[in-house]
């Protein structure tokens, strides 16, 4: 198995990326339009060597109103994907009076007056990722439509980003410098008996390798707790963890009484599943199998995952998009899917590998799912699950990663991208 | 029947309708016996399983002692009483708490650990649960709780009501 791989090296972040994006990023909400119309104008533009890198666009509906922590959830958030290892560089669309919105001082203001976005930009200069600021409130000089103005100067430092990113070649990489998330949605009775397991083994080997592996989604986890605290490194992580759950266990008490749903739900139990804890281990399997691989740290929503290997759990939520948003934002390079229904989920700077086991799902939706593990083999010709991973998965995973293929995440325009929120706006 | 590692390894007859995806018993299983599923207990069997049988909701439950719940919480259990403390009583290390946590331990003897929220009975538990002014670094995250707490409040109000969809 080859150790290294071919990536963009960022000098100033020293960093590794699998792709090299031109980010364009609102701040807030208001100006996802503006945004959306400056990356419209590139929406044609590919490059590398397989086309594999664009422009792509980060819609969101926050980074306005936010009370509680959801405005630390959303500062992270927009730090992480801004700065992440994938984007050669970012442009940020702000109107100039949201929570993030960086806007020209007036004399005798002080930074103070909007700390959110000078932390922002500060934190992203001084991480030294390339960014650019188009603020529609700034008032252009000479010019009575101002709006009209921040589109093309927001073209044009796109144009500039894009003619650096054009130029930049991909060099050998050690693996032990990249970070892979896993997770699963629309799962099926073959998500947990054959893909979550097939994703582990895999996962055991990029361990192994030197990758670090994220895994998510807080409420999928519930009921394989003895599985989880029986995988930690060391009593700090169990007692994070510990808290976390029960944390978890709290608010869902609190929302049955709304909800009214049980767990395992009515759709579980007609398709097989009959506990909590059958439920969540058909989950968990994706995590992999070695007693040697830990869970290394227990992780806040986007917060940074380290690098240099282990494994780690970020808290989120059970959906698709904000799990892999999370993961994203904490840097993952990539992230496996596994799904049983089928789904067309995807990120907006890293490329997410779907794989399924259901032959029916594979042959319908093969346009949005990537690969199919031929679970037949089992039976028929006698190889086990782990050499069937090892064969149909492992490599396409590192072609990904090198750029050699597209996933059909990045193929569809599947740019999701969402941030975790709590609380109600003001 | 496949074992990973093995490969097919035998058949077992089904003795009962088996849905697609469902699970059958491997061998028979009796009353109280857990059931294993990926190699970890998923349940206990509330009534005998025999051989061949489905294996669902109605022959198997999470017996209470593998209540996860209560998992979690042990891990938030600070030592045991050796003798009955009452309500308001000031708990201390080797006196009146025989420490389970591994925050407690290394701390010297005499140290407070809080004091009792209501009566902990002789051989009681000393949780989070049931003592008050607990040592700052077992502090549940206190932030998160108020959050939650005055959002269900805003909501129980009224102030806010749920917009409900007609369905038919």
């Amino acid at each position: 198995m080859p150790s290294t791989l071919k990536a963009y090296y960022r000098e100033p972040r020293k960093v590794f990326g699998v792709r090299n994006h031109v980010l364009v990023l609102p701040t807030t909400l208001c100006v996802n339009r503006l945004a959306e119309t400056i990356w419209e104008e590139f929406r044609d533009e590919r490059w590398g060597e397989n086309g594999e890198n664009r422009v792509v666009l980060a819609r969101h509906n926050s980074g306005c109103c936010h009370v509680g922590f959801d405005l630390e959830i959303a500062f992270q958030t927009l730090l992480g994907i801004a700065s992440h290892p994938n984007v050669h560089g970012v442009l940020l669309v702000s109107l100039g009076c949201g929570q993030l919105c960086k806007r020209p001082l007036a004399p005798g203001e002080g930074k103070d007056q909007n700390l959110a976005a000078f932390k922002l930009y500060d934190r992203l200069v001084k991480k030294g990722a390339r960014v650019r600021w188009v603020n529609v409130q700034e008032p252009f000089h000479g010019s009575s439509d101002g709006f009209e103005r921040a589109v093309e100067l927001g073209r044009k430092f796109v144009r500039e980003m894009i003619e650096e990113a054009q130029a930049a070649k991909r060099i050998e990489a050690p693996l032990k410098r990249f970070v892979i998330g896993i997770g699963n949605g629309a799962s099926d009775p073959t998500s947990g008996l054959f893909a979550n397991p097939a994703v582990g083994y895999v996962a055991d080997e990029l361990v192994k390798e030197g990758v670090s592996i994220v895994f998510s989604q807080t409420t999928e986890v519930l009921g394989s707790e003895e599985y989880l605290l029986g995988k930690v490194a060391d009593e700090t992580v169990a007692r994070k963890l510990r808290r976390l759950l029960e944390t978890v266990y709290a608010l869902k008490d609190a929302l049955s009484e709304y909800l009214g749903e049980s767990d395992p739900t009515p759709g579980n139990i007609a398709s097989g599943i009959s506990t909590l804890a059958e439920k969540s281990l058909g989950s968990i399997l994706k995590v992999g199998f070695d007693p040697a691989v830990k869970i290394s740290d227990v992780l806040p929503y986007a917060h940074p995952v380290p690098r240099g290997g282990g494994l780690y759990f970020m808290d989120t939520p059970g959906e698709d998009v904000l799990a892999i948003t999370g993961m994203v934002a904490g840097g993952a390079h990539a992230v496996i899917f596994t799904t049983g229904l089928g789904t067309p989920v995807g990120s907006v700077v890293s490329p997410v590998v779907k794989v399924t086991a259901n032959k029916e799902t594979f042959s319908r939706l093969s346009g949005i799912i990537d690969v199919y593990l031929p679970v037949e083999e089992l039976f028929s010709s006698g190889t086990s699950l782990k050499e069937l991973a090892m064969k149909e998965l492992y490599p396409a995973i590192l072609e990904v990663l090198s750029g050699e293929r597209l996933t059909k995440s990045e193929l569809n325009w599947q740019i999701d991208f969402d941030i975790r929120g709590y609380w109600l706006r003001a | 029947m496949y074992e990973e590692g093995k490969g097919v390894i035998g058949a077992v007859k089904p003795n009962t309708p088996i849905p697609a995806w469902h699970k059958i018993a491997l061998e028979r299983i009796e009353e109280g016996e857990e059931v294993v599923k990926f190699g970890y207990v998923v349940g206990v069997a509330v009534t005998v399983v025999e051989k061949g049988a489905l294996v669902h909701v109605t022959n198997v439950l999470l017996d209470p002692t593998y209540d996860f719940r209560q998992m979690v919480r042990q891990g938030l259990v600070l030592g045991i009483a050796p003798v009955r403390v009452e309500r308001g009583e000031v708990l201390r290390l080797g006196v009146n708490v025989r420490p389970l946590h591994p925050a407690l331990r290394g701390l010297p003897p005499r140290s407070r650990v809080g004091m009792a929220a209501c009566t902990i009975a002789e051989n009681g538990t000393i949780r989070l649960g049931n003592i008050v002014e607990p040592p700052p670094r077992l502090r549940r995250n206190e932030r998160y709780v108020r959050l939650v707490r005055d959002f269900y409040r805003v909501l129980r109000a009224g102030l806010i009501e749920f917009s409900r969809v007609e369905v038919g």
